[in-house]
């Protein structure tokens, strides 16, 4: 019972409370409205007491007295702060006129007094559409330089975004030279251990098996350093491009020969069999192909397939798809695959997918990535085809 | 055996032409190494080889400088040509002729050895 009266009672006092608070705020608010209208009233009262004094008699309004001039200040005050609610100023001078001649001189109004008021009233049209105008105006000046300012913060952002692809490419320029230098250095190393290698095999005759696994092994390790100075190689140091009409059939074909496929690996080629003939540089398409296929067989550790698919476009390009059946890239890492030197597996530097780019940004075609992590990637490829057979 | 043949080897890499030494005199050649281009064009005046296997870089004189001083008054010597840098660029694919090859580091002896009867033969 009595947290039940509590509770009542705490809640009408926060209602009570809530009231007292809007209230509190509308006094704020019109606090200024106060000051406002006792401006208003204070110069209304100088205006008559300066036409008094003028006059030298108790409200004696002349047409062509100068003091009723300060009328129009209350008026134009009125104008600005209140708009059309500033109406009943000029009105109440009306009425005070009109009461005025009465009193004094028993008529509603004297010559000229019609122009008096049309002149009033004039005052504040005039007033209060100039005012809109301002306000229209300044509005149009505020929208206006909150759009300079979107302007300029696009702008930084662009240029931030120019000044770090620059930065990029400048470490990829320096990475080149590195990589150049380094890869002649590393080669000759490389081709004194493959010969002495060779020279083994040839030398002991009737080896002890395991003396020819170590060589074996040799041999492979050798190719192995071989395969990531090449890639390093055509990435930092890409050939210019030899275009030629390539058929992309055998193109695809040559590259499924080459690209290592393991044996759990199935390679389901669905490319239109009688050809798309289009104006490439054979080599740099096969490091393309190769590349993608690469990669999508380094993502099937326990074995899948791979889907090889195409499609025509509707603005005379043709877009190839790479459906793997892998591990996939989480969301996270998908703007970042096609990344120089970015890479999530243990082996490999990274240049795999970014030799694939930018050979693609070569021949004017572009490279898009589709992913669901744990279910598959699609790698998709758009290139410009010269005629369709 | 090729005990009538006479190769060259042309590289500042000492341990790759010792060893190439060893693969091709294992081969049945007659070898000798030069160390640089000068060197090469030396050997070349004052004895007769029937093949040189050269590196493009090299200290005193470059492989390319040293072939095309050599053709001003032998074009008959056959070279192969090794190359650390990628074979693939068209200004070194220009040196390609009937008498000189282009081989990419690191080779296999079996593709030199392959190279070498196939230019010798033709």
């Amino acid at each position: 019972m009595n947290k039940q009266f509590i509770y009542d009672w705490t809640h009408s006092l926060n209602n009570r409370l809530g009231i007292i608070k809007s209230i509190s705020l509308n006094v704020i608010e019109s606090r200024s409205n106060v000051v406002h209208i006792s401006v208003i009233c204070v110069l209304l009262v100088i205006a008559t007491w300066m036409t008094y004094v003028y006059q030298k008699g108790f409200i004696q309004l002349e047409y062509d007295s100068v003091f009723t001039h300060f009328y129009y200040i209350p008026v134009i005050l009125a104008a600005i702060w209140w708009r059309k609610k500033g109406f009943f100023v000029p009105l109440f001078i009306v009425l005070m006129l009109v009461s005025s001649r009465l009193y004094f001189f028993r008529v509603y109004l004297l010559p000229h007094d019609l122009l008096r008021i049309t002149a009033l009233f004039t005052v504040f049209i005039i007033i209060t559409i100039l005012r809109e105008y301002i306000i229209n105006v300044q509005g149009q000046m505020i929208s206006l330089n909150e759009e300079l300012e979107q302007k300029v913060l696009e702008r930084t952002r662009e240029l931030e975004i120019a000044h770090n692809k620059l930065l990029k490419q400048e470490k990829l320029v320096a990475l080149g030279q590195l990589a150049g230098s380094v890869s002649h250095e590393l080669r000759n190393p490389l081709g004194v251990i493959k010969n002495t290698s060779y020279f083994l095999n040839m030398a002991i005759k009737d080896k002890r098996p395991e003396i020819g696994e170590a060589l074996s092994l040799l041999d492979a390790e050798v190719s192995t350093s071989e395969n990531i100075i090449r890639s390093l190689l055509d990435f930092a140091r890409p050939a210019p491009s030899v275009k030629k009409e390539v058929d992309l059939h055998s193109v695809m074909k040559r590259a499924l020969t080459h690209s290592d496929k393991p044996a759990n690996v199935e390679v389901i080629n669905k490319i239109y069999q009688t050809g798309y003939k289009m104006l490439a540089d054979p080599e740099q398409l096969d490091q393309i192909f190769s590349n993608i296929l690469r990669n999508a067989f380094q993502a099937m550790p326990d074995g899948g397939h791979i889907i090889i698919a195409d499609q025509k476009s509707d603005h005379g390009t043709l877009i190839l798809s790479f459906t793997d059946t892998g591990i996939g890239i989480p969301a996270e890492n998908i703007d970042d695959i096609f990344e120089p030197l970015f890479t999530t597996k243990a082996k490999g530097i990274g240049l795999g997918l970014a030799h694939v780019k930018m050979l693609m940004e070569k021949h004017d075609g572009r490279t898009k990535v589709q992913s669901i992590h744990g279910q598959g990637t699609t790698i998709y490829v758009e290139l410009p085809i010269e005629n369709i057979e | 055996m090729n005990t009538d043949k006479h190769i060259l080897i042309v590289d500042d890499n000492v341990s790759l032409c010792r060893i190439m030494l060893l693969i091709l005199q294992s081969s049945g050649y007659n070898v000798t190494i030069a160390n640089d281009g000068l060197e090469f064009l030396d050997y070349v005046r004052t004895e007769k080889y029937d093949f040189a296997i050269m590196d493009i870089r090299m200290p005193c004189m470059d492989g390319t400088k040293a072939l095309s001083t050599l053709r001003e008054y032998d074009s008959d010597l056959k070279v192969i040509l090794m190359t650390a840098y990628p074979v693939n660029t068209l200004a070194k694919q220009e040196l390609v002729d009937k008498q000189c090859r282009l081989i990419q580091k690191p080779f296999d002896m079996t593709d030199i050895l392959k190279l070498i009867e196939e230019m010798t033969c033709g």
